[in-house]
């Protein structure tokens, strides 16, 4: 408890934790205002052109219905069509599963994870620990309470900018937000213990950022469709797909749809992530040498 | 006697390198050990080890009693400062503290860090970063850090290092007030033999990996003060001798070999007395040491006693032959 308090306090004092989620907050926000705007100059623009053609059409239309009876008011119900701005469950979920928050979590994260490293400080304390596991499960929790936190300042974020635009919002059912929220918090997590054990393994190097990124970024998942194509020409072993093990493509497939299948699966590879990442790290930085 | 630190052949290997070669260290409680030695002999390993930084490849280490797994029981009581110390620049020496303290469950936190860093003389540093600091006022506040808790064994290595002279006296005071007021048990490396001389209480040479010998302060004194070297043929008669004119205060180093200690200005007198009673002297010479050379002699390999001394009459001070 002790180490976590110690953790609480350097989270506290680090810079890096108010700039990183003040950048999340301003990121959610304008995501979500320029996609919101975009959407609606893009409906007022096919609304307009439709208008256009709508008034020559009219003009060939009067010609027209002096010669026949056909009824127009079912032209007209295309260009009618309400603008449908979406509800803020759809923004949220967009804005949870951007690529932006996963690289804001990443960069916090192994800042936060290999700054003892950096610094040296753990010596300090690692001669006064009775089993170094506690500063690992304590850098962890750090890790879970900061991506809350980020969670949240994305929600805020969105839902201030979902506001501000929104001509009739609409929030979706609430039972459905806290489900989605859950999710992708439960994901989000274990992303996280991965880029812990990312951090501690190398020591919070600039090798160890520059990992999470790519990880983050989804390039590593051009590596996994290589090998996908690799073990299927090879070891013809048909539809393999190495993606599915992947926690970026789980979120992918989550905001598809919430389905029972889809949440069990990402249920399953968040707590195999995080077991396997926290064992790691555990495990190596307990044989580890202190230098 | 009660020691707080032992070892029983130590060994920390790096590929076929022994970084430390089957140590066999005893610090007494209370004591202030000076571990000596040159780079790269194998101290910053074994204190790493001692702290538990590193792993030993061989052997035990024994902290207040306690072995292998039991150890973790008494980690909290042992501080360490080893090599570099860890703070975070970003960071005052208050907060730095402050998060250690944290750590070690310190009750009172502000007055205790006030008191700490008055006692290392950072009393003054207030807001400023620790990034901006000298490297002698870092390397103070890694002491502050390893103090915090109270530890009752402290391991230094290096820690006057970057000091100015003024704070390296601040130092070896503060180092002596905390071993004689909170009986802390303080080992502590350095290059700067002369002040690790005013503060030891017991030394242990180290080269090679391996402790070439431990001693205590008294008896090294011993060893290095002033005396008169004899080889003589019959070293009882030469005690009777020596008795008969007064000197009280000898040791015998060999078969023929003794020291006679407090009657350096009497050589020709002892000469003259040995010629008389018949006791043949081969040699007779002042000799007398200093920790340096005392070192450098130990690590050489030669015997003190034989290549620190030098002929009569001839004043030796921080001198080789």
């Amino acid at each position: 408890m002790r180490c976590l308090k110690m953790d609480l306090f350097k989270m506290r004092k680090f810079k890096s934790t108010y700039i990183i989620l003040l950048i999340a907050f301003i990121l959610s926000f304008l995501v979500t205002f320029a996609t919101m705007k975009v959407n609606k100059l893009i409906y007022d623009m096919n609304r307009q052109v439709e208008t256009e053609n709508h008034t020559s059409e009219d003009e060939t239309a009067q010609e027209e219905y002096e010669e026949s009876d056909i009824n127009l008011e079912m032209n007209y119900q295309g260009a009618e069509q309400e603008y449908n701005e979406g509800k803020l469950i759809d923004y949220l979920d967009a804005s949870l599963v951007g690529s932006a928050y996963v690289i804001l979590i990443t960069v916090y994260v192994i800042l936060f994870c290999g700054a003892d490293y950096k610094m040296g400080y753990n010596k300090n304390v690692y001669g006064q620990i009775s089993h170094r596991a506690y500063l690992i499960l304590s850098k962890l929790s750090i890790c879970f309470i900061y991506t809350l936190i980020m969670h949240l300042v994305y929600c805020i974020g969105t839902t201030v900018a979902y506001y501000i635009v929104a001509d009739s919002p609409q929030t979706g059912a609430m039972s459905d937000i806290v489900m989605h929220s859950i999710m992708l918090y439960v994901i989000n997590i274990a992303l996280a213990s991965l880029f812990a054990a990312i951090a501690v393994l190398l020591k919070g190097s600039g090798i160890a950022m520059a990992i999470g990124v790519i990880i983050s970024m989804g390039i590593h998942l051009t590596g996994f469709y290589i090998i996908n194509m690799l073990v299927e020409k090879y070891l013809k072993i048909k539809n393999f797909d190495l993606s599915e093990v992947s926690l970026l493509s789980a979120r992918s497939w989550l905001i598809t749809g919430f389905t029972h299948k889809n949440i069990t699966h990402v249920l399953i590879l968040a707590v195999i992530y995080f077991v396997v990442a926290t064992a790691i790290a555990i495990s190596v930085e307990t044989k580890r040498d202190i230098n | 006697m009660d020691y707080v630190l032992q070892s029983q052949n130590l060994v920390k290997s790096f590929g076929k390198v022994k970084a430390v070669d089957n140590v066999n260290i005893h610090v007494p409680k209370g004591s202030i050990y000076g571990l000596v030695g040159r780079n790269g002999a194998g101290k910053t390993t074994f204190m790493k080890m001692a702290v538990g930084l590193t792993t030993a490849s061989q052997g035990n280490i024994e902290i207040f009693g306690k072995k292998g797994f039991d150890i973790a029981e008494v980690r909290k009581e042992v501080g360490n400062l080893v090599e570099a110390p860890g703070i975070y620049g970003n960071l005052t020496a208050f907060d730095n503290l402050k998060a250690k303290c944290i750590f070690m469950g310190v009750k009172d936190q502000k007055n205790y860090i006030n008191n700490l860093l008055e006692l290392v003389g950072l009393g003054k540093t207030g807001s400023k970063k620790t990034k901006k600091f000298s490297l002698g006022m870092k390397q103070r506040l890694g002491i502050a850090m390893a103090m915090v808790g109270d530890p009752e064994l402290l391991i230094l290595d290096e820690p006057i290092n970057g000091l100015d002279p003024q704070g390296v006296a601040e130092m070896r005071d503060m180092l002596t007030k905390i071993n004689k007021e909170k009986g802390t048990t303080i080992v502590i490396s350095s290059h700067i033999l002369s002040e690790l001389s005013k503060v030891a209480t017991c030394y242990g040479f180290i080269e090679q990996g391996k402790l070439v010998k431990e001693i205590s302060s008294e008896d090294l004194f011993e060893e290095c003060k002033q005396h008169v070297k004899l080889i003589v043929d019959n070293v009882d008669k030469t005690i009777e001798v020596a008795k008969s004119i007064g000197i009280e205060n000898y040791k015998v180093k060999g078969e023929n070999s003794l020291n006679l200690y407090d009657c350096e200005e009497r050589s020709a007198e002892i000469n003259k007395a040995l010629n008389d009673a018949g006791v043949a002297v081969s040699e007779i010479k002042i000799g007398r040491i200093d920790l340096e050379s005392y070192f450098f002699n130990l690590i050489n390999g030669v015997g003190v006693s034989a290549n620190s001394e030098v002929q009569l009459g001839k004043v030796m001070k921080g001198e080789n032959e």
